[in-house]
């Protein structure tokens, strides 16, 4: 079977379980627990999803998350909330750094966390000319920052060295 | 509160409380695997609860208990790996399927622990005391890190070496300085002297100005000027000396520290280059020892010499004029005041300065070697767009801290020669009114003046070098102290290598977000050649890797003659295994030295007989310069089959037990292909053999066929017996069978 593209048109969604979606397809066939993952989960999250089979093999692509319908939209967002765990850092509380390791403090829309990151010049990624940055913490938990400019003053400086 | 279950992190004490409460007596708790997420995903302190016949999960945030599910109800039970964060599920005997614990990757090793745990229980391998010695392996295991710095440790009780104090990082410093004592203190006496004459000419000045010059005294003023022209020459030689010394010893500590930055880069375990860009690495070996060496040079002779500058000019102001002392010093405090503001502006500019430049080298290093690349898809304009980029954000953050580079020395200064106006204007005054301070008094004076700042400012700019160098040791003290390869089994080589080799529940990840290989099991006798075959991706080249040692961060074991490998000595490991890459790398150097590659203990006979076998010699004869033609200079551009089969030779030569070829003539013609193939044969035989190989004729020789298949192996067996399954490699033998005689009735037809 060839790749199906997945828009409003052509077919839609429900949720079959946590993380798994059936797709049925406009002349009724349906292709049970898919895996929806994003693409692009940094630079463009709401275009290219992808459906998985259970072998991760490609079943669908939905090329523009806007081009399908509202609700199996909300039931792509519902799956993704469960999959994706990337918390925003809202306010940066405190940075240690010591012997080259660096514990940082900080408060996320998810509630307060504190991590360590193992190289500070490779686990902290700046998006170049757009204040987003992203962190990865000891162990490969992912953590980011919208835009650093909005950040408040504090957390500004207790970046910055590092930016 | 004393408690007898295992956890990964240490619990208040309140939160033991509410754990031994929900325990029963007769069957109490054994582990607790603190998690830092709620099953909504939002951080909260949560726990899973695990028994010998129960597990369940406690939020201690909310208080809720889940409800508890009985091991022996479970059917199937799985880690559902997301996007930094993980699910625990079970499928139940009932059908139903229960959540059993939402967690992050910080604790997914022991939740993996904990399904091996429900695992063996419930297939009846062994009870629950003997499936429970498993888990507290992994929670040892997991708790193996530094007490201190929570850095990880890859073995318990390890020292951690991050953590040994700045004691150790002064300590290390000074290791490269010892040699040169003599050199230094020499240096000091010398630098002592030249600070001494340095104070003689305004005294001399003094002397001109009151007595010479007013009385008319020619004698006198030959003889002070002859006496000065001699304090300069003294002065400026010792000057020069020192100078010269500074830079010999200077330049010994950077060869040193380069080497060792060097040396301690190639025991670096491939994880680190992994996730280090070799930019990064080459700015730290060149730029950072740099800046180490002229700062280490800065805190051993300047800090001395300055000090007594210091101390030197305020005790000749002093006898000269106590007051005129005190009006000089008022600057003081301002200067010092203003350079620890100054430290703090343009301390985060040192970091910001140094990852833009390591942007810069990385940028370089990515792409000249690619200029082939980069001309034939005509992507000139993008790349230098890109470097570009990068070096505008360099001059830009560069910009911003000369400002305030700049800025600093502006005003010190400013106040300094505001200070030394001031001296004027109250010595001024004295003279004028006729008091004790003579013109040349004053005059010398304010030389000294002027000279007494030099110290000072040192001294308040003493601590921003000293950060602007820490942050360079900081880099390099990354390499030096990152942990190496651990070689446990060092001097042990008390193992046959050609023995059977044994890969035991084995499951890796890169990072902990995708098991690469997933529960390996593979055995390999002696003499056997196994071909390992599967698609793109699918864990054959990571299972030669974790063989070769280049990661040993696995779980399970890989035992060669029964020894763990992790636990035989490195050198001796590796030694014994030829390894024979895809794209082999060539040095630039003589064809000689590529397959002798460093061992001069190799005759020429050997050479020349292990080039023969790898079907080398052939080519290499007809070499104008034979085995000295250099690989890479103007005309010896080697083949890729002729490059391999020089790779092929070096593996030969040193005899090896055990052979692993990695796709060996994955990008070769068939007639070389051939060749190889044929070298390949006189080097296999008696010798324990692995081949990763994307074309299975390849593999006619193999005795065995591990097909891998998304990190598990799918089927293991003689070919006969794998052609017979009718599965995965039967499949592939068809598909090239089918695509070798499509390419040979084209060929045919080409011919017509």
């Amino acid at each position: 079977m060839g790749r199906i593209y997945v828009d409003k048109y052509t077919a839609r969604l429900e949720r079959s379980d946590v993380y798994y979606v059936n797709l049925i397809l406009k002349d009724g066939t349906v292709i049970e627990n898919l895996e929806p993952r994003r693409l692009f989960p940094f630079t463009n999250k709401n275009m290219y999803i992808t459906l998985l089979d259970n072998e991760e093999k490609e079943v669908a692509l939905i090329r523009d998350f806007d081009e399908v319908d509202p609700k199996s939209r909300e039931v792509l967002e519902a799956c993704f909330a469960d999959y994706y765990l990337i918390p925003e850092i809202t306010r940066v509380c405190d940075v240690i750094v010591k012997n080259g390791t660096m514990k940082m403090v900080v408060e996320t829309d998810r509630g307060n966390v504190t991590f360590q990151i193992r190289n500070r010049h490779h686990d902290i990624k700046m998006f170049r000319g757009t204040g987003r940055i992203l962190i990865r913490d000891f162990n490969d938990n992912r953590y980011e920052i919208k835009d650093y400019t909005k950040l408040d003053a504090k957390s500004r400086r207790l970046l910055y060295s590092d930016l | 509160m004393e408690h007898s279950f295992l956890t990964n992190i240490k619990l208040e004490e309140k939160q033991v409380k509410t754990i031994l409460e929900l325990s029963r007596e007769d069957e109490p708790i054994l582990f607790a695997v603190v998690g830092e997420i709620s099953s909504k995903a939002h951080y909260s302190r949560t726990v899973l609860l695990g028994t010998r016949a129960h597990l369940f999960c406690y939020d201690f945030s909310s208080g809720v208990c889940s409800e508890k599910t009985a091991i022996a109800d479970i059917e199937e039970i799985y880690n559902k790996r997301m996007y930094s964060n993980g699910l625990m599920r079970a499928k139940m005997k009932d059908g139903t399927t229960r959540e059993l614990f939402r967690f992050t990757f910080s604790v997914a090793t022991l939740c993996d622990a904990v399904l091996h745990y429900v695992n063996e229980i419930n297939s009846g391998e062994s009870d629950a005391e003997s499936a429970f010695a498993g888990i507290e392996a992994t929670y040892r295991k997991f708790l193996s890190i530094c007490p201190k710095c929570g850095r990880a440790l890859t073995a318990p009780g390890v020292p951690c070496i991050s953590c040994m104090g700045k004691g150790k990082l002064v300590k290390k410093l000074a290791g490269y300085l010892k040699p040169e004592v003599p050199v230094l203190i020499i240096s000091i006496f010398i630098s002592i002297l030249t600070t001494a004459l340095a104070l003689v000419p305004p005294m001399l000045t003094k002397t001109l100005v009151d007595d010479i010059l007013p009385n008319k005294n020619v004698k006198m003023l030959t003889t002070v000027v002859m006496l000065l022209i001699g304090v300069h020459i003294i002065h400026y030689t010792f000057a020069g000396v020192r100078g010269y010394m500074l830079r010999i010893c200077g330049n010994k500590i950077v060869a040193r520290i380069r080497c060792d930055v060097y040396e301690k880069a190639q025991h670096l375990p491939m994880r680190f280059y992994d996730k280090t860009s070799t930019g990064a690495v080459i700015n730290r070996i060149s730029g950072d020892t740099a800046t180490l060496q002229s700062f280490m040079i800065r805190i051993t002779q300047e800090v001395v010499v300055q000090f007594f500058k210091m101390i030197g000019i305020v005790v000749v102001m002093l006898c000269l004029d106590w007051k005129l002392t005190l009006l000089s010093l008022i600057p003081v405090p301002i200067v010092v005041i203003g350079s620890r503001i100054f430290r703090q502006k343009i301390a985060p500019f040192y970091r910001r300065i140094w990852r833009r430049s390591a942007t810069v080298t990385s940028t370089l290093t990515d792409t000249i070697p690619g200029i082939r690349v980069i001309k034939s898809f005509t992507n000139e304009k993008n790349t230098v767009n890109r470097f570009s980029g990068a070096v505008e954000d360099w001059r830009e953050i560069d910009s911003k801290a000369g400002k305030i580079l700049h800025a600093y020395p502006a005003i010190v200064n400013c106040l300094i020669a505001c200070g030394s106006v001031v001296i004027w204007a109250f010595g001024g005054q004295w003279v004028i009114n006729g008091s004790a301070l003579s013109v040349g008094l004053l005059v010398s004076f304010i030389s000294y003046a002027t000279m007494f700042y030099e110290p000072v400012n040192f001294f308040a700019n003493l601590s921003d070098s000293t950060q602007n160098a820490m942050a360079s040791v900081e880099r390099i003290m990354d390499i030096l102290d990152a942990e190496p390869e651990h070689d446990f089994g060092k001097g042990n080589t008390d193992v046959n290598m050609g023995g059977r080799i044994v890969f035991k529940n084995v499951t890796f990840s890169f990072d902990r977000t995708k098991k690469v290989l997933k529960n390996i099991n593979l055995t390999i006798e002696p003499g056997d050649v196994v071909g390992i075959v599967g698609t793109t991706g699918s864990g054959k080249s990571t299972l030669i890797n974790l063989l070769l040692r280049y990661y040993d961060h696995y779980e399970g074991t890989i035992t060669v003659d029964g020894v763990d490998i992790r636990n035989i000595d490195m050198q001796y490991y590796r030694s014994h295994i030829g390894y024979v890459q895809q794209e082999p790398m060539m040095f630039h150097d003589s064809i000689y030295n590529n397959i002798a590659y460093g061992d001069e203990s190799f005759t020429p006979d050997e050479i020349i007989n292990a080039a023969d076998i790898a079907n080398a010699h052939e080519f290499i004869v007809r070499q104008p310069d034979g085995y000295d033609s250099v690989i890479g200079e103007r005309g010896v551009g080697l083949s890729g089959g002729e490059r391999q089969r020089i790779s092929i030779a070096r593996a030969m030569l040193r005899n090896p037990k055990m052979l692993v070829f990695d796709e060996a003539t994955a990008s070769v013609d068939s007639e070389t292909e051939h060749l190889i193939q044929e070298a390949i044969e006189h080097l296999i035989s008696g010798r324990t053999t692995l081949m990763i190989a994307h074309r299975l004729s390849t593999l006619a020789k193999a005795n065995k066929i591990v097909v891998v298949d998304n990190g598990s192996i799918i089927e293991c067996g003689t070919p006969q017996e794998l052609m017979e399954m009718k599965g995965k490699y039967y499949k592939l033998v068809q598909i090239q069978s089918m695509s070798d005689k499509v390419a040979a009735s084209r060929r045919e037809e080409n011919f017509e």
